[in-house]
């Protein structure tokens, strides 16, 4: 058999309220693909240990001083 | 079976070239004639670095994290292969200009040299002409002509803030600049490649993004958003196995790599799987729908929503259709571009079917 590719989660009705407020007028159709997307971004964020935000401060200054000298950056 | 004698490998960027002016040059132009030209070549991102990555890796910057300027610090080495290594394997001696080391991977380059300053450009050439001259070996080699970006800098960046309406409002006087500037790197080009007996050679130029006159608010040139005159490049392939050819098929920067893997009968390190597919089935006449798959990640000061380690504008493009996902604000763009080129007109939420197509082609990408 199958496995069940779906399974339910419950979270606070204030909480969906205001996340169904989210998505109105956006490409979301319902409260479930916003609730996937938003745990797929957590998910990336923390399967991702060296992200662009994780740059030592000295990594960081190497960027910005090429940034610099191509002029992109004052 | 034909047994394929090793070519020297020329690769030239033309930085931020636009594809509907390199035509119009005096020497790319006729170069073009001669060549299989791609006029539809959509960059991964409107920055160098997102833009140098993918064509290098051949699979776009959300996988190899090389994604922003920020980005190519975090470049994934074991996601991919480099084209550099590929021919360095194959005995090549491998040169490089570059303008930058966060724009153009260092890896496998035998030489590689850094240089911005445009008086000292031609010494430099001269300099690694020589050492391709007494090398020894075949060669693979790449220059970065930046007259473009070098010119946009100093007469656009340094002049305009992205929100400066009046840069906005001189369109015409910014594509005549644009023009003057793009003949310094045609010219440039043309005495390079002078230097080269090049019926030994395979020669690619490209350039790694677009640029914009200003016709939309808020790009001054490239890397704030996300449209397609920033995005738009081209790819011409020129040698004995390329023939005069001119496709306006859409196609990827990260088709140019295994292109040239394809025709140099390298093949392709099994253990990666690359995003960009070899161009030479179109070249042969097969008329196939690429997608293209772009990210911008726009630097402090440049973007009402900067977000200079991470791109928040994505977006996918075929031959007619292109979607936009702003992640800032969570809003979709949808653009029909047979008959709306200019991304005047946003169709998103109108209740046509290839909006839901176009999502699920994005967010395969990005989920």
């Amino acid at each position: 058999m199958d496995k069940k590719r779906y399974t339910t989660i419950t979270i606070p009705s204030p909480l969906a309220n205001k996340l169904k407020e989210r998505i109105e007028g956006t490409g979301f159709h319902s409260l479930s693909s916003y609730v996937c997307y938003i745990l797929r971004q957590v998910l990336a964020h923390s399967s991702s240990p060296k992200s662009g935000e994780a740059l030592s401060p000295q990594e960081e200054e190497k960027i910005k001083e090429n940034l610099r000298s191509l002029g992109y950056v004052d | 079976m034909l047994i394929k004698m090793p070519k020297n490998i020329i690769l030239i960027t033309a930085d931020a070239l636009r594809p509907d002016v390199a035509v119009h040059l005096p020497f790319l132009g006729k170069l073009v004639s001669k060549s299989s030209f791609f006029s539809n070549v959509f960059s991964y991102q409107n920055n160098s670095t997102g833009a140098f990555y993918s064509i290098f890796s051949g699979i776009y910057g959300n996988k190899s994290e090389a994604n922003s300027y920020f980005g190519s610090l975090n470049f994934k080495k074991d996601r991919c292969k480099l084209l550099t290594q590929y021919f360095k394997e194959q005995g090549y001696f491998t040169l490089a200009h570059s303008m930058s080391d966060i724009i153009l991977p260092r890896e496998h380059f035998d030489a590689y040299y850094c240089e911005l300053d445009e008086e000292k450009i031609p010494a430099l050439y001269d300099r690694m002409l020589y050492e391709l001259k007494h090398c020894g070996k075949n060669f693979f080699v790449h220059f970065h002509v930046a007259l473009i970006h070098t010119r946009i800098i100093e007469n656009v960046a340094k002049k305009f803030k992205y929100k400066d309406k009046e840069y906005y409002e001189q369109v015409e006087k910014n594509k005549e600049n644009y023009f003057q500037y793009a003949l310094e790197a045609d010219a440039r080009i043309q005495h390079l490649l002078e230097q080269f007996d090049l019926r030994s050679c395979i020669l690619v130029i490209y350039s790694d993004h677009g640029t914009t006159y200003g016709e939309k608010f808020g790009e001054r040139f490239y890397g704030s958003l996300c449209y397609d005159d920033t995005l738009r490049t081209f790819a011409l392939f020129y040698g004995a196995d390329f023939p005069a050819f001119c496709s306006d098929l859409v196609v990827r920067g990260v088709d140019i790599m295994p292109t040239l893997l394809d025709v140099m009968n390298i093949e392709e390190d099994g253990k990666t799987i690359m995003d960009g597919k070899s161009l030479v089935p179109l070249i042969k006449g097969k008329k196939e729908e690429r997608v293209a798959f772009s990210e911008v990640a726009p630097l402090q000061g440049s973007s009402d929503y900067p977000s200079p380690k991470k791109p928040n504008i994505h977006a996918v493009r075929t031959n007619y259709w292109k979607l936009l996902f702003y992640r800032s604000t969570n809003t979709y763009e949808l653009y029909d571009l047979k008959n709306d080129s200019h991304e005047d007109k946003n169709l998103i939420n109108r209740g046509l079917a290839v909006e839901g197509e176009m999502k699920r082609l994005l967010h395969k990408h990005l989920d």
